[in-house]
């Protein structure tokens, strides 16, 4: 018990010269610590997001450090109250979430349940500004930042066509869906809920010079009376099965997979990138519940997640998985260059001179929820 | 059967009301208990309800999320929804569901004992994978059934459309309505003494006069529980309304709740708030229900029980085929398509250029290390909650129905009360309570906070089918027992358990399956270290990739399915009460 005591207010010592926004690395002697305090824990409890992408990465931490991972797949929307409902009667269950942005930033970080995440960085090659596209913080507007976002999206949701029946002079943008003869006739997924079809009109935002105009154009958009689904899959299959050869909102890597396994021309999203290709995770954004039990072995599991072996492998499983990121680290490679090229691009073009929006920022949540406002109106 | 069961119901009541008796005693304790985690966990969503603000966070008292909930512009549509939604399905399910418990409990329909159990069978199917082979089928643009009939040149249209108000009502029949109407209906059908129909032949009723004053009074306890049952399983179920009525723009109440629940930011004060309004709702049919069951219980199995099964003649054939045709499209449909999805690539597409069928969803699945762990935690927990109902339920239904202590009614009312709240509010209100109550800490995240939940979930259903197999029993069988010296416990191991024991077994096994499905109570209060199946089974269903959950959910139907056969073998018959 003594030891444990002692190794944790080691790492805790270590933790708190590391507070500033931007920790100084630690050295190698200090690591060996962290290291060493981590196996004496010899357990991290991560709640993920139900990919099937990172638990090969889960199992390969275990293999390399011998640290036990309990991980428990699920959404945020219902885990996240139950860490709160938690750490509000006392008891600190988590150690790491590798979880989508929106019910962390809306639920945990407002009833202070996070832990600020840059003093967890301490490795040299991770704790360094210069290593990460967009530095450490990549603009992200938090202060102190809760959530290391270290991949870069390229917000893959919009307009999603079948060629081989709607050509591109037929449809190609967001207004060439508000046409007559589109009305009824294109799936969307459910606009009750902050997920594609929010995202994509909250991105079509910048393409307005006032809120007003976006909103007449979303308001005309639920008057063409899209078709919805709660289910994306089902959305993609309407698009693939040919009910309808327009969808808006389809989640990307089902209708990704799909469209490989059957060969079809089907293309999307078509709709330009307004959003400025912001910063979030490669697999999921990495943050820390407030009071980690296994502080130690969360730091060494974050410095071997932000490392550019996993980072690279990271990317890879998740590419193969059909989630479309890259990663913010600079010596981190990507199975297709040219589209690493692209995002990467967009991301300092667009996001980094502050020309992008970021979905999970104040601002963007705003928008998704005017954007479920003006569908009840419409009668969804 | 005593005049006294005939006319007034229920007899051999204590004269006094309290005592030390170790009758009163246990009566006292099971109130206090249930009444802790009934009323306690609601408490949490009433105080809830009242507080305005985020979350989490701090907050005011006010009616804030009340008028938010209640302002909504489409709560007054999902309202209207559910009630004709509810109506519809209830109406079919009961006319159809008579005509089949009686042709199973009094006819001589080949092979009906098996062709009951099929029914039971319907009700284990998980209902999400059953939803996806009908749509697969009845799609209106690529459903099976809709392209071979515009094959088959009998229409120029798709027919049929599932994401329909229709299409929901057909669903939910075909899961798990129908289903669970012939299950309760069929048992009771059967404990009809026999010398009561043919006494009111000589009286000279003709068949709907019997129907009209014998079967419909006789079963009118039965009919309430089940109307009731379903009406509030209406009211929670989301599921199939989620996913077929968004394209109809059809919302229901739950799927109200379902909404802020999983709005961004949550909304929980409203979901509270609607939450306790369906149990305000549902509270007056609840005492209206148990106030007319106490005036019309009539029990039919006496000292001189007989019961005859009618012959069906040249219609026996016919009617064998088209019960077999019913339970074909409830069990064998689905349960083909679960099998049949687990080895496709993707479910539904038969034209993948580099094939169609694979063994990957199954490899996946089994070599997941979480999958034995599951699999051993979903034993632990279904056989523990299964253990649990029979050791809980039969002294609170044979405490309802043969006492008269004060706080008898508040006890069956209570029973009832945690099936109105949707899983994922009981979940959460649950999850609370483990944490705030001292002793109840150490539970939270171990199986037993599994047990204790999905027990609570179950009460309703599981008291009230023992309480409608002790309705059924005269109490002159017990006044006999004692009148030959027999004390109230002995009466209670020789008489009164070994009538109900199969009642008691059908419950066990009704928990069992309902421990092995559930998701939405369960996941709040899952951990790293215990976790079921079924919410093993979430993060592929999350994901989309139904192929891998179909893989799990047959695993759990093997588990349900198994464990009935098991019964039935053993001697158990799917109709408890039958003799």
């Amino acid at each position: 018990m003594f030891a444990r005591v002692c190794l944790w207010l080691t790492a805790a010592a270590l933790a708190a010269a590391a507070a500033p926004a931007v920790a100084a690395p630690v050295s190698d002697a200090d690591w060996q610590k962290i290291v060493a305090a981590a196996k004496q824990e010899g357990k991290i409890v991560i709640s993920y997001f139900t990919d099937t992408g990172m638990e090969p990465v889960l199992r390969q931490f275990e293999k390399e450090t011998g640290i036990k991972v309990e991980a428990t797949p699920g959404r945020p929307d219902a885990v996240v109250p139950k860490i709160l409902t938690e750490q509000q009667n006392g008891q600190y269950n988590w150690d790491l979430l590798l979880q989508p942005v929106n019910n962390v930033r809306l639920v945990l970080e407002p009833a202070h349940g996070l832990e600020p995440i840059l003093p967890f960085l301490m490795r040299p090659d991770v704790d360094d500004d210069t290593q990460w596209y967009g530095g450490l913080t990549a603009r992200v507007p938090m202060d102190p930042l809760y959530v290391f976002n270290d991949g870069i999206s390229d917000l893959g949701v919009g307009i999603e066509v079948d060629r081989a029946k709607v050509p591109a002079s037929e449809v190609a943008d967001w207004p060439d869906l508000l046409k007559p003869q589109w009305k009824g006739k294109f799936g969307v997924y459910y606009p009750g809920r902050p997920a594609d079809l929010t995202l994509a009109l909250t991105c079509y935002r910048p393409a307005f010079d006032s809120e007003a105009k976006w909103e007449d154009y979303v308001r005309a958009f639920f008057a063409q009376q899209p078709v919805v689904s709660a289910e994306f899959r089902t959305v993609a299959d309407w698009l693939v099965q040919g009910r309808f050869p327009v969808v808006v909102g389809a989640e990307g890597s089902y209708l990704d997979g799909l469209v490989k396994k059957l060969k079809r021309n089907i293309v999307g999203p078509i709709n330009q990138n307004l959003c400025g290709y912001p910063p979030t995770g490669t697999g999921r954004a990495v943050s820390v519940p407030k009071n980690p039990p296994d502080r130690n072995a969360t730091i060494v599991f974050i410095n071997w997640y932000l490392s550019k072996e996993v980072q690279d492998m990271l990317v890879v499983n998740f590419t193969a998985t059909g989630v479309k990121s890259i990663s913010r680290r600079k010596d981190a490679a990507h199975p297709d260059p040219d589209y690493q090229q692209k995002v990467l691009a967009g991301f300092q073009e667009g996001w980094l001179q502050g020309k992008g929006m970021m979905t999970e920022s104040d601002e963007g949540l705003r928008l998704q929820r005017r954007v479920i406002e003006l569908a009840r109106a419409a009668g969804y | 059967m005593t005049s006294a069961a005939l006319e007034g119901g229920v007899a051999a009541a204590p004269a006094r009301r309290w005592s030390l008796s170790p009758r009163a005693l246990l009566f006292a304790v099971l109130l206090a208990v249930v009444a802790f985690f009934v009323l306690y966990p609601l408490s949490f969503l009433v105080s809830a309800s009242l507080q305005v603000g985020p979350y989490g966070q701090p907050t005011t008292f006010g009616l804030g999320n009340w008028i938010s909930a209640f302002t909504d512009a489409n709560l007054r549509n999902a309202i209207v929804n559910t009630l004709t939604l509810t109506a519809t399905r209830q109406v079919i399910a009961f006319i159809l569901s008579i005509g089949l418990a009686w042709l199973l409990a009094r006819t001589n329909l080949p092979g009906r004992h098996w062709l009951e159990f099929g029914f039971w069978i319907s009700f284990f199917l998980p209902t999400l994978p059953v939803l996806v082979g009908w749509i697969f089928l009845l799609d209106s643009h690529s459903g099976l059934i809709n392209r071979a009939i515009i094959a088959l040149g009998w229409a120029s249209d798709p027919p049929f459309d599932i994401y329909s108000w229709w299409g929901i009502v057909f669903v939910h029949l075909m899961t798990n309505t129908l289903a669970v109407q012939v299950m309760l209906f069929t048992p009771a059908f059967r404990n009809i003494d026999s010398s009561l129909l043919e006494m009111a032949r000589v009286a000279g009723c003709g068949s709907l006069g019997m129907l009209w004053r014998i079967i419909l009074p006789v079963l009118a306890p039965t009919i309430l529980v089940v109307v009731l049952l379903g009406t509030i399983r209406s009211l929670e179920a989301f599921e199939i309304e989620l996913i077929l009525g968004p394209p109809a723009k059809i919302a229901v109440f739950s799927t109200a709740i379902y909404s802020h629940v999983f709005d961004s930011p949550p909304t929980y004060g409203a979901a509270f708030a609607l939450s306790i309004a369906g149990i305000a709702l549902m509270a007056p049919f609840v005492a209206a229900q148990q106030m007319i069951a106490r005036r019309r219980a009539r029990a039919t199995v006496a000292g001189k029980f007989s019961t005859r099964i009618a012959d069906l003649g040249r219609w026996r054939w016919p009617l064998l085929t088209l019960v077999l045709l019913l339970l074909g499209a409830m069990t064998v449909l689905p349960v083909a398509f679960m099998l049949l999805g687990s080895f496709m690539e993707v479910f539904g597409y038969f034209d993948v250029p580099d094939g169609a069928f694979t063994f990957g969803h199954w490899a996946s699945v089994l070599q997941d290390p979480l999958f034995l762990g599951s699999l051993w935690d979903t034993l632990v927990v279904a056989v523990s909650a299964a253990v649990l109902s029979m050791l809980l339920f039969p002294p609170i239904a044979y405490l309802v129905v043969r006492t008269r202590y004060l706080g008898r009614g508040t006890l069956d009312f209570l029973t009832w009360l945690p099936t109105t709240v949707p899983g994922i509010v009981i979940g959460l209100a649950l999850l609370w309570v483990f944490l705030k109550t001292p002793g109840l800490q150490q539970v939270y995240g171990h199986p037993l906070g599994l047990v204790l939940a999905f027990t609570l979930a179950g009460m309703a259903l599981g008291v009230q089918i023992i309480k409608a197999a002790i309705m059924q029993l005269s109490p002159e069988l017990e006044e006999a027992a004692q009148a030959g010296g027999a004390s109230w416990l002995t009466t209670m191991r020789k008489i009164v358990l070994p009538l109900v024991a199969p009642a008691v077994a059908v419950v066990g096994i009704l928990e069992f399956v309902a421990a092995t499905r559930g998701v939405s109570t369960a996941v709040l209060l899952s951990s790293h270290a215990t976790q079921t199946l079924a919410v093993f089974q979430l993060k592929y269903i999350e994901a989309g990739d139904l192929e891998t959950a179909s893989v799990v959910g047959i695993v759990l139907l093997a588990l349900s399915t198994g464990v009935a056969l098991v019964g039935r073998l053993f001697g158990l018959r799917f109709g408890f009460g039958e003799r």
